[in-house]
């Protein structure tokens, strides 16, 4: 839930809303009207937020907030395991 | 043509060579970059300042057997300018400082804005990245330019033997970025041509817009859209010298241009800039007149934006690269002598 609710505060940031807008279900372009200049700034704040490195393309697969923060959650088990 | 108007990449090279630019390459993960950048320092054709953690740089260069010498590395997080940075991106965006630093952190990010800036003069990437996140990063942090709405690309087109357009030498646009453009996209591709024909080969753009049609000769929402993009260009950017809707052969040969055509025209029959109405028709043109009449394809090559900035092809070999970073300089140094004027 954390990292869910993180992912939110994030995408209200960069899409310059308020959090109680975000949910899991807000779709990035039919609801945010997301371009492609904000998934820039979206990487940036969530590499930075997680200490993680996220592609392009793998944002760009990910359409909506909670598919977005259920995205970063594999990340982050993804960056545990490997550090064992 | 002048003499001083290049269309090899040998003549850019020379005309590169009399003013070298700061030419940004933010990909150091790339051999192909690391070492072109190392040629281009060498030869004098550019400035090259490649962009990042100063330490991974060289032991990338060790290990792709690159000479860095007279390369310029710059790390966006131990770099002087960073905070300087970071305000003018807050205030130009009224982002937050935070996430104005998370972006600055990222090399091509960075990077790109060191052209906005005025640290350096012209941007190359998409050996690495890919073309969208080439474009995104663009539109993020460069911005198109004034009056243009949707960024596209050309490719100048060399001809061995032809006389149409500039000896020989065309500009095929939009054929590598926009699907299919309304009629108001349609007409910003043509001024942002007409300013590439300019900026980077010192042309006086004469903008054909191409159809199946010339003058009404056939009736069909295709047509409509080009002629639609026509007034909008005449309109919009009044000193352009365009007409349309034009046939290819109405476009560049003076025979048929006073054939089919009842008025006088600026552009037909002597045209050198020519637009597509869209990416089918500009991207199968250029690859037939490439593989049957043997022409050489310089290019796709961004244009739109408010800055010199290039995307290459995935498949670019370092001599790609060098002639790339050639045209992209040559573009920028008339970029410069437009901003001073």
């Amino acid at each position: 839930m954390e990292v869910e609710q993180k992912v939110k505060e994030t995408v209200a940031e960069v899409f310059r809303r308020s959090p109680s807008e975000i949910s899991s279900s807000t779709h990035f372009v039919k609801d945010l009207h997301a371009k492609s200049a904000n998934i820039i700034e979206l990487i940036a704040l969530l590499e930075d937020a997680f200490s993680v490195e996220i592609s392009f393309a793998e944002v760009t697969n990910n359409s909506t907030v909670g598919a977005a923060a259920e995205f970063i959650q594999r990340k982050l088990a993804q960056k545990q395991a490997s550090s064992v | 043509m002048s003499a001083s108007s290049p269309i090899t990449v040998e003549e850019f090279k020379r005309n590169a060579r009399t003013s070298p630019q700061r030419v940004v390459l933010p990909e150091h993960e790339d051999a192909r970059i690391l070492r072109a950048a190392g040629i281009v320092a060498r030869e004098g054709i550019a400035r090259p300042f490649v962009i990042g953690d100063e330490e991974t740089v060289r032991s990338n260069a060790q290990k792709f057997g690159a000479d860095l010498q007279g390369v310029q590395v710059v790390d966006p997080r131990s770099s002087p300018k960073f905070e300087e940075y970071v305000d003018f991106y807050s205030r130009r965006t009224g982002s937050s400082a935070r996430l104005a630093r998370a972006l600055l952190k990222k090399p091509m990010n960075f990077g790109y804005l060191m052209t906005v800036v005025g640290d350096a003069d012209a941007v190359m990437a998409g050996a690495f990245y890919t073309s969208a996140e080439v474009i995104a990063t663009a539109d993020l942090m460069i911005g198109l330019a004034p009056g243009i709405s949707i960024p596209s690309s050309f490719f100048l087109m060399v001809t061995p033997g032809s006389t149409y357009g500039e000896n020989g030498a065309l500009i095929f646009a939009d054929a590598s970025v926009n699907p299919n453009p309304k009629p108001e996209c349609l007409a910003d591709i043509a001024a942002a041509s007409a300013m590439s024909a300019r900026s980077m080969l010192g042309w006086q753009p004469r903008v054909a817009m191409l159809s199946f049609s010339t003058k009404g000769s056939a009736s069909h929402p295709l047509v409509e859209k080009v002629v639609a993009a026509t007034r909008i260009a005449k309109e919009k950017f009044p000193d352009l010298i365009i007409d349309g809707e034009l046939q290819a052969d109405a476009a560049l040969v003076p025979e048929v241009a006073s054939r089919k055509l009842s008025e006088p025209s600026s552009v037909a029959g002597k045209a050198n800039v020519l637009v597509f109405p869209d990416l089918d028709a500009g991207n199968i043109a250029y690859k037939l007149v490439e593989r049957l009449a043997g022409a050489h394809a310089y290019g796709p090559i961004l244009q739109g934006y408010s800055r010199p900035i290039s995307n290459l092809s995935r498949g670019a070999t370092v001599e790609d690269i060098v002639g790339t970073i050639a045209m992209l300089s040559v573009q920028a140094q008339r970029w410069a002598q437009k901003i001073s004027a």
